[in-house]
């Protein structure tokens, strides 16, 4: 027995309430649950609603909102989607950690011509730049993916560059350092955004 | 899964032999093929499942193909070139797990 079309919505309407709107993981999850549905219905000889409440108990605690120190406690999101978006972003956030080992070359900092200064200070801006257009272009996105939920929450650390750049810009160590995690950044704003348009395209 | 803390380590590997040996699948295929090969003593769950499909795509292991079917969109997951590597890599290792565990728990076997 296959679900109705209202069937289908009413399970619609609980992914919805659950926030799991990015379709990445909605068109899977929702092809799961039909037929998962469908299945209990068949094999248990029970009605829709019975079916519905069966299975979707079993989904509750992965569709409960959750956050991670990754993105920010104040982002959340369902725990389906931190868990994927932790497992895109993790490698990006080492590779920024690491470069944070390199801060204590502050103590022996080389100075820097003024034009020297003002040139990295003018890559690392444009760095910054193209990042939150392309982090703001995949937040505005129609429709959403799990990369919709990572630029929301990063566009912030790209946004605070420049107040960074004023207070720690002291040398030539420092503004490498901030120059390589300028770029991690843009790095990873344009591989974002060619993969959001990619599984938008995949789903459309 | 049943006896999740023997199995949990496994479970990437009982995916990629099941997309070997399958070209591509979706997700309830693979927890109800599981079922069915393990004659229901094995049960991955959804909140198992779907972490370790991402992870493996992630990690390029896993490529995704979307189909209509049923006037619906689904997500068919299938090996990659590397992927393809990694299950023969992964395979083996269990091997030798499973050997080794053979060893500890029936110490009259001995591995070849």
């Amino acid at each position: 027995m296959k679900l109705t079309t209202d069937e289908i919505k009413q399970i619609e309407k609980f992914l919805d309430v659950k926030g799991i709107v990015y379709v990445d993981l909605r068109i899977e999850i929702l092809d799961h649950l039909i037929l998962q549905i469908e299945d209990e219905m068949n094999n248990h000889g029970v009605d829709f609603e019975y079916a519905f409440v069966q299975v979707t108990k079993k989904w509750n605690s992965y569709f409960n909102n959750s956050s991670s120190l990754l993105f920010g406690l104040t982002f959340s999101a369902p725990k389906l989607v931190i868990d994927k978006a932790k497992k895109i972003y993790l490698k990006y956030f080492i590779i920024y950690m690491l470069t944070c080992f390199f801060l204590p070359f502050i103590n022996d900092e080389v100075e820097i011509s003024t034009f020297l200064t003002c040139v990295l200070v003018g890559i690392i801006l444009l760095f910054s730049v193209i990042s939150i257009i392309k982090f703001n272009k995949i937040r505005k996105s129609s429709e959403k993916t799990v990369y919709s939920f990572i630029a929301k929450t990063q566009i912030w650390s790209v946004i605070t560059y420049p107040l960074i750049i004023i207070v720690v810009f002291q040398g030539l160590y420092t503004s490498l350092w901030l120059l390589f995690n300028s770029f991690i950044f843009l790095y990873c704003s344009i591989v974002f955004l060619k993969k959001h348009q990619k599984i938008i395209k995949q789903f459309n | 899964m049943k006896k999740s803390n023997l199995y949990k380590g496994s479970l990437t590997t009982i995916i990629l032999k099941l997309l070997n040996e399958n070209d591509k699948m979706y997700g309830y295929e693979i927890t109800q093929k599981v079922k069915e090969l393990t004659k229901g003593e094995l049960k991955i769950t959804e909140g198992a499942l779907y972490p370790s499909l991402h992870k493996l795509e992630s990690e390029g292991y896993l490529d995704v193909e979307v189909l209509k079917v049923d006037n619906r969109m689904r997500k068919y997951y299938k090996l990659t070139e590397t992927g393809t590597k990694e299950t023969a890599n992964k395979l083996n290792e269990l091997e030798q797990y499973i050997a080794t565990m053979r060893t500890l728990v029936n110490p009259k076997f001995r591995m070849g």
